[in-house]
Parts: C-alpha cells; sequence; structure tokens
C-alpha cells in the first residue's frame, strides 16, 4: 500500500509546486517601465548673492558669488537662473528655504551662503546647496576660512563642491594654469612664462621676455614647472619653483638640445626629448640622482612623451612608420606599440587623461587641425575641435576637460587658450591678457 | 481494506487531477506586466496615444514662461579677470603669488558647519504643494535652449596697458573662424534622443480586456476528500494523514489566489506615454561619466491622481558603477519623476491599482559620451 501511496504523493506535492508559480505570478506587482532615453541640458541652478554678515564682507560676498556662478557657467553643464526671475530672496543664512518658491523657477539645484570678514582679518565664507525638488540639502554645508585675499580661492572651492556634488566628478575650479604668454608681431614674438588662475585671474610672469620659452608644465603638486628656454642660445630643459621663481637648468650633454619634458606622476622623474646629432630620443632624468636613462633607441624622431597616471607607461610621438604616429611603451623603456590607428593625416602631442581611461592628442589631416581624443588601446578616437592651428592639448584635473592653444590664420593670426568638454561640447575661450599659448593645467591646489 | 484502499487513492488521484486542471485554467486570466506586448497598430493610433503624454511639459508657472525668453548673455567674466597685475615684473622678481600663501590658511572643507546642518532648521515648510509665495508671476526660467552653452562672447577684455598689445589681433575675428569648424559633435549637444521610432510594435493596446474574474471553482471536492477516510471500517492509517495535508495545501494554495488588481491594465499606448513623459525630464547633461554607465532601478509609489508620492522615490538597485555614481544617477532620476510628475502622470484612474507602485529602470546607456 505504502508503494502506492509514496508516488501519490510525490505527484500532489510536484504538482502544486508545478503550479505554484503560475498562481504566484497572478499577484500584482509594480509596473515597471524602461526609460533609455532622457536630455542632455544644462542643469538650471540659482545663486542668490551671499549674505554679508557685516558691512565690511558687502563686496567680496558679491565678488565671490559672481565667481561661484562663472566657475559653474563655464562648465556648460549648469545654467544660471538670473536673480531678477528669483522669487524668494534670501535673508540669512539660517532661514528655511521656500522650495516652492525656487520650483516655481525651474531652479533645480539652489546654492545660499554667506561671508564674514572677522575681527582678526580673516574671511570666513559659509554654503548649503539644496536639491530644490527632492526638498532637501544635497551634503552638508562648509565652512572656508581664510584671508580676504584668498577669497577667489575660496569662491573657486566652494563651486568645486557644488559641481562635486550634483556631477559626482572632481571640481576643477581651484586650480591654476601655466602658459606661455605672447605679444609682439608675428616674426618678432616676445614670449613668457606666466601661471594664472584656471579663469584666467590672477595673472603672474614668472619670466622676462629676453628669452624664448616654450611648453612649460606643471609638477603632479603644483608646487614646480618645468618647460623649455632658449636662454642659452638653444633649447634647454628648465625647472622652476613656482613660489620663488628660482630656476636651474637640468643637465645635459654638449652640444644636445632638450624639450619637450614632463614630470613623472611622483614628480622625481622628467621624461623628455633629446636631439643630438639629427636624431630625437626619449630621455629619463631622475631629478634627485641626476641619473639620466635613454628609453628610446631608434633612428626616427621620438617626442612629446608623457606618463600615464600610474607611472607605468609613456605615451609619445614618432615617425618611425613614415608617418607621425601615437606609441606607447613602458616606462623603462622597451618595445612601442602604436596606438594611433588612422591611416591618414599626423598624430601628435599626445598627453594621458589623469583618470587613466583616454589620451588626447593633435591631429593634422587635409590641411586642418584637431584636437580629438582616444582610448589608451588606440579605439573610440573622436575628434572634438577643427580649424586653422589647433594643438597642444592639456587635461584638467578631473579628466573632462581639455585646454588647448588655437591660432588664426594669416600674418596677424594670434594663439589663444581654449578649452573644450570630452563630448566635444562647450568650446570657450580662455581670458588671457593678450595672445596665449602651451598651457599647461595644474592639478587641485593643496 | 483493499478496496477501500483503491477508492482512497481513486478519489486523492481526482482531486490532483482537479488542481492540475484548476491551475491551467486559471493561468489563462492573469495578466502579466513584464511581458513586454508587440503588436501592431496604425500609425495614426501610434501618434494618437504617444502625442497625448508628450503635452505635459514641466511648467510649474505655465504659460508665463514666455515672457522670459533668453536670459543669459553672462555678462560676468568681465568683472571676474580682474584687471589683471600685468604689471611686468620686469626680470624675475619674485611674484607675490598671493594665493600660494593662502593656500594653507584656506581650511579646506571641515565640516564645522555641519553642525549647524544638522541644526538647520531646514526647509520645513511643506513646500512641495505650497504655492510660490508671491505671485506665481513670471520670471521664468525658460527651459534650456537647446544650444549648449553659447560659446560667450569672446570678451577676454585684455589689459589695456600691455605695450606690445597692439598686435595682437583680439578676439574679434578669431573666435568667427575657429567655432565654425569646430567639433561637429559638439554642435549636436543637447537633446541627443535618438529618433522617435523606439518601440514601434509596443504600442498596441492589445485587447488584454481579459475577464477580471477568477473562474472560482466549486470546492465541495475538499469536503469529498475529508471524509474519505471515514468510509472504511478500519481506522484510519496514518499514512494519509500527511497526503490529505499535503493535498489540502496545494488546495488551499491554488485557492487563496491574491487579489487581482481591479481595472483593465495600461494599455502598451499608456505605458508609452508614461515612459516618455518621464524622460522628458530625465536630464544627464551633468551626470559624471561614470553615472553615465549606471544603470538604476527607481520604486515609487503613485497617488491615484497620477502624481509620484515624492516621499516613497527610492533606490532599488543600480548597476554598472559605484555607490557615489549610483547616487548621482539616483538623484537625477529622482528630479526626472519629481518635475515631471508634479501636474500628475496622464494615467487612467480605473487601472490605478495596475500602476500605483511603478519601477521605473534609468538606463544611459543610450546617453554616453559619444
Amino acid at each position: 500500500m505504502t508503494r502506492f501511496l509514496i508516488p501519490v504523493a510525490v505527484l500532489a506535492l510536484l504538482i502544486a509546486g508545478l503550479f505554484a508559480p503560475a498562481v504566484a505570478q497572478t499577484s500584482p506587482g509594480p509596473l515597471r517601465i524602461e526609460i533609455t532615453e532622457g536630455v542632455i541640458e544644462p542643469l538650471p541652478f540659482a545663486a542668490p548673492t551671499f549674505i554679508a554678515e557685516n558691512a565690511a564682507a558687502s563686496d567680496v560676498a558679491q565678488d565671490i558669488t559672481r565667481v561661484i556662478s562663472a566657475d559653474l557657467r563655464g562648465t556648460g553643464l549648469f545654467r544660471e537662473i538670473p536673480a531678477s526671475a528669483h522669487i524668494s530672496t534670501i535673508t540669512s543664512f539660517d532661514s528655511p528655504v521656500q522650495y516652492a518658491d525656487w520650483k516655481a523657477i525651474n531652479a533645480q539645484a539652489l546654492i545660499t551662503g554667506s561671508v564674514e570678514q572677522t575681527a582678526n582679518d580673516q574671511l570666513v565664507v559659509r554654503f548649503r546647496l539644496f536639491d530644490v525638488f527632492a526638498d532637501e540639502p544635497l551634503g552638508e554645508g562648509l565652512q572656508f576660512v581664510g584671508s580676504p585675499e584668498s577669497w577667489r580661492r575660496m569662491a573657486h572651492n566652494v563651486a568645486d563642491q557644488v559641481y562635486e556634488r550634483i556631477t559626482g566628478e572632481t571640481g576643477y575650479f581651484d586650480t591654476r594654469v601655466a602658459f606661455i604668454s605672447e605679444s609682439g608681431p608675428k616674426n618678432a614674438r616676445l614670449k613668457r612664462l606666466a601661471v594664472m588662475d584656471y579663469d584666467g585671474a590672477n595673472v603672474q610672469y614668472l619670466t622676462d621676455s629676453r628669452a624664448i620659452v616654450l611648453a612649460p608644465r606643471f609638477s603632479p603638486n603644483g608646487d614646480r614647472v618645468i618647460y623649455t628656454s632658449y636662454e642659452s642660445g638653444f633649447p634647454r630643459v628648465y625647472l622652476m619653483d613656482v613660489a620663488t621663481v628660482q630656476r636651474r637648468p637640468l643637465d645635459a650633454l654638449p652640444d644636445t638640445m632638450s624639450f619637450a619634458p614632463r614630470f613623472s606622476p611622483d614628480g622625481n622623474r622628467v621624461v623628455y626629448s633629446e636631439s643630438s646629432g639629427g636624431n630625437t630620443d626619449i630621455y629619463i632624468l631622475d631629478l634627485n640622482t641626476g641619473q639620466r636613462t635613454r628609453l628610446t633607441q631608434a633612428p626616427s624622431i621620438e617626442t612629446a612623451p608623457s606618463f600615464s597616471p600610474d607611472g607605468s607607461q609613456i605615451v609619445f610621438e614618432s615617425d618611425r612608420s613614415g608617418r607621425q604616429q601615437i606609441y606607447v611603451m613602458p616606462a623603462s623603456g622597451g618595445e612601442a606599440r602604436r596606438v594611433s590607428q588612422g591611416t591618414t593625416g599626423r598624430y601628435g602631442t599626445p598627453v594621458w587623461s589623469p583618470r587613466g581611461d583616454l589620451i588626447a592628442f593633435t591631429f593634422q589631416n587635409a590641411g586642418r587641425f584637431h584636437i580629438g581624443v582616444m582610448r589608451t588601446d588606440g579605439s573610440e578616437e573622436r575628434l572634438l575641435t577643427a580649424s586653422f592651428l589647433d594643438e597642444g592639448p592639456t587635461w584638467a584635473p578631473n579628466g573632462r576637460v581639455i585646454m588647448f592653444t588655437r591660432e588664426t590664420a594669416g600674418t596677424d593670426g594670434a594663439p589663444a587658450l581654449y578649452s573644450v568638454d570630452i563630448s566635444g561640447r562647450n568650446l570657450q575661450r580662455v581670458a588671457t591678457p593678450g595672445m596665449a599659448s602651451d598651457p599647461s593645467w595644474s592639478p587641485r591646489l593643496p | 481494506m483493499r478496496r477501500s484502499l483503491y477508492a482512497s487513492a481513486g478519489i486523492h488521484a481526482g482531486i490532483i487531477v482537479w488542481v492540475a486542471i484548476g491551475g491551467i485554467v486559471r493561468q489563462s486570466d492573469p495578466v502579466l506586466f513584464e511581458v513586454t506586448g508587440v503588436s501592431i497598430v496604425s500609425t495614426s493610433e501610434f501618434e494618437a496615444l504617444t502625442a497625448r503624454p508628450v503635452t505635459p511639459t514641466v511648467s510649474e508657472a505655465p504659460e508665463v514662461l514666455q515672457p522670459t525668453p533668453e536670459i543669459e548673455t553672462p555678462v560676468a567674466p568681465k568683472a571676474e579677470t580682474p584687471a589683471p597685475d600685468v604689471t611686468q615684473p620686469e626680470v624675475a622678481a619674485t611674484p607675490e603669488t598671493e594665493t600660494t600663501p593662502d593656500v594653507s590658511e584656506l581650511e579646506t572643507p571641515q565640516a564645522d558647519v555641519t553642525d549647524e546642518v544638522a541644526a538647520l532648521p531646514t526647509p520645513p515648510q511643506g513646500d512641495p504643494t505650497a504655492a510660490p509665495s508671491e505671485t506665481p508671476t513670471p520670471q521664468e526660467a525658460p527651459r534650456v535652449a537647446p544650444q549648449p552653452a553659447p560659446v560667450p562672447a569672446p570678451e577676454v577684455e585684455t589689459a589695456p596697458e600691455v605695450v606690445e598689445q597692439p598686435t595682437n589681433p583680439e578676439p574679434s575675428e578669431t573666435p568667427a573662424e575657429d567655432v565654425t569648424p569646430t567639433a561637429p559633435e559638439e554642435a549636436t549637444t543637447e537633446i541627443v534622443t535618438e529618433a522617435e521610432e523606439p518601440s514601434l510594435g509596443s504600442a498596441a493596446p492589445q485587447a488584454s480586456v481579459r475577464p477580471r474574474v477568477r473562474p472560482n471553482r466549486p470546492a465541495p471536492v475538499v469536503e469529498t476528500a475529508a471524509p474519505a477516510p471515514e468510509t472504511p471500517e478500519t481506522p484510519a492509517p496514518a499514512e494519509e494523514d500527511p497526503l490529505a495535508a499535503a493535498i489540502a495545501d496545494a488546495v488551499a494554495d491554488a485557492n487563496t489566489a491574491p487579489a487581482q488588481p481591479s481595472g483593465p491594465p495600461l494599455t502598451a499606448g499608456q505605458r508609452d506615454g508614461f515612459r516618455i513623459a518621464v524622460q522628458q525630464c530625465w536630464n544627464v547633461g551633468s551626470l559624471s561619466s561614470e553615472a553615465l554607465q549606471t544603470t538604476v532601478t527607481v520604486g515609487v509609489e503613485m497617488a491615484r491622481d497620477g502624481r509620484p508620492e515624492n516621499g516613497t522615490i527610492r533606490l532599488i538597485e543600480s548597476t554598472g558603477g559605484s555607490d557615489a555614481a549610483a547616487r548621482q544617477a539616483f538623484e537625477a532620476a529622482r528630479r526626472a519623476i519629481i518635475r515631471c510628475g508634479s501636474n500628475g502622470f496622464d494615467l487612467p484612474e480605473e487601472s490605478y491599482d495596475h500602476w500605483r507602485s511603478v519601477e521605473m529602470v534609468f538606463n544611459p546607456e543610450g546617453m554616453r559620451l559619444r
């Protein structure tokens, strides 16, 4: 009997189990929809003028607010809603936010803040960021303290925080740019090494115009600049301390030309090109020991080396294949692999992204110059710009924006600095006093 | 005894067959949302279905928006570029890099204020619904114009004093030249939205208007099963209890199916309309590239009038990115739901049971940088 009952019981359980899912499926679950298309537009934000906690801070409060707004607008990712459209007014840093008023004008982010100049001559800047449609603060409020002269840096710091909280990318506003300031007619240009805030403010000249200077590059922590100068009559690499403006030439063999220097990620080595007897190769110099090592041995021209962020590889340009292309080799030298895939045009001045995912480069083809980016294996190449002459890309420390030199055609053509997002959008001219070229973006200031 | 055994077995087998058939029959009524229904609809019908939901754009302050056309034209930059102290530092005179010294003093983001934040009498107001204090008047910020950041007039305001300046041709002509050719993708910018042909076949409103009532099977069988053991004179064998219990359980399970949602399910067109309404507000323009690789599933409970209950918007799961990226992606998704849902989504109230709880998958795969 049991022999008969057991199969029946098993059958019963199987059947019950078989249909249980079917029954379960009938339960009403949530409606599920998939959204795959959105819009790409700047995020509207409102930044009412920061509250001046005392009369002494009145002017600087306005200045700080203005710089913050300019920083955000300049990214192309944000759009400021003008004060004239505001319904609410912020009368106190701690007063509650009337979200409905900000929603009514479609402000998706709201920045409020206050500025106070203390008795001991310190500037205190506080701010809060709100996600208007979520009816809540976005992150915590922060406070910056500094000297009144550093108000711009504090403004950039606030903007960096806002940028980071909304986009998830690291901000790049509290940075500087080293560049070559140019003046004079095209056939007799005067060039000087200069540094400025990323937005063109606080320009400082580090050299006079007696010698031609080229291609400055910031050290990884921004305290030094390495550049090429014709001070001695032929190109040679110099190292300068930005704070003291003290400089010294790097060791070089007689009758050689050294140029295109760039720091290693740890700041202890410099990779550069050296030309001797008509051949140009890449060398690396240990700044602490002075040891100099040759990395390439080809009879072709190898130049414009740039380290990968982890310091393990070097990307450079070479015409070893007959046409200028981009190659990658181990940082210790050795076999190089070509990464640029194009069959036409010439690739040059490659620069590894701080994020390590892309290589920016200059591409020349059919009489036009372009700034482009590609994956480190050469795939997904995209040209971002095109003009008479675009060259010398440098990365913002967050790896999302590229600054470069654009020169106009003609006898009165002039170089200027431009920036562009890696998507190819938001092409902008960078404000500089006069002509400028060869930008080098610093890391975030400490 | 043997006879009673056969009788018992026969009855049980009958019950099992009934369960099987009952289950099969019942299977036909539920309408599963997850299944992507593909059906054919005429183009006019499709347009009619999709066009409707498109209309309800955001606008808290509806029509008044128009008056304020273009806002931008930032004039600011001028002021920022502080007349650079271009004062030629003769020879390498150690430039008083004013900024450098400050750096040390600058106490970077110390969360001192944090406490205050906590103590903040933060936005207590029940604003969401509250009408804007001073008149919902104009000054609306028009929804972003298609062109990205209009390359601001090259107001580089060069330092006037610079001696050699004259030579430099100034921005005037430069920009004109360059802007033209550059990056074609830059021009495409904003709404990279693909054509509107997404799911052509999905629109069909399919007459999935099945009878909502489940065919209730008479329960008598259960009774018959119970008495069965009595019939035999002999005491009920011990094995029968578990067997009967298993069968009873199976039957009970089958009968206690959860309540069916009332009302007809959403048609494919209605679902598409809902989707389109949300994606109009899903702005990924300010997301990091990592967040653009993160797909988030967001849950939200809906009110009967089609408005999302903002407090219930939650991140259910994310794939493809770090926690930070998932947070950014979630916040963008939340903004989309709240903004476009503020006036209520166009959803049929009679089907409320079908959309009272919604899960939206925001997949930015097609929106990444190209």
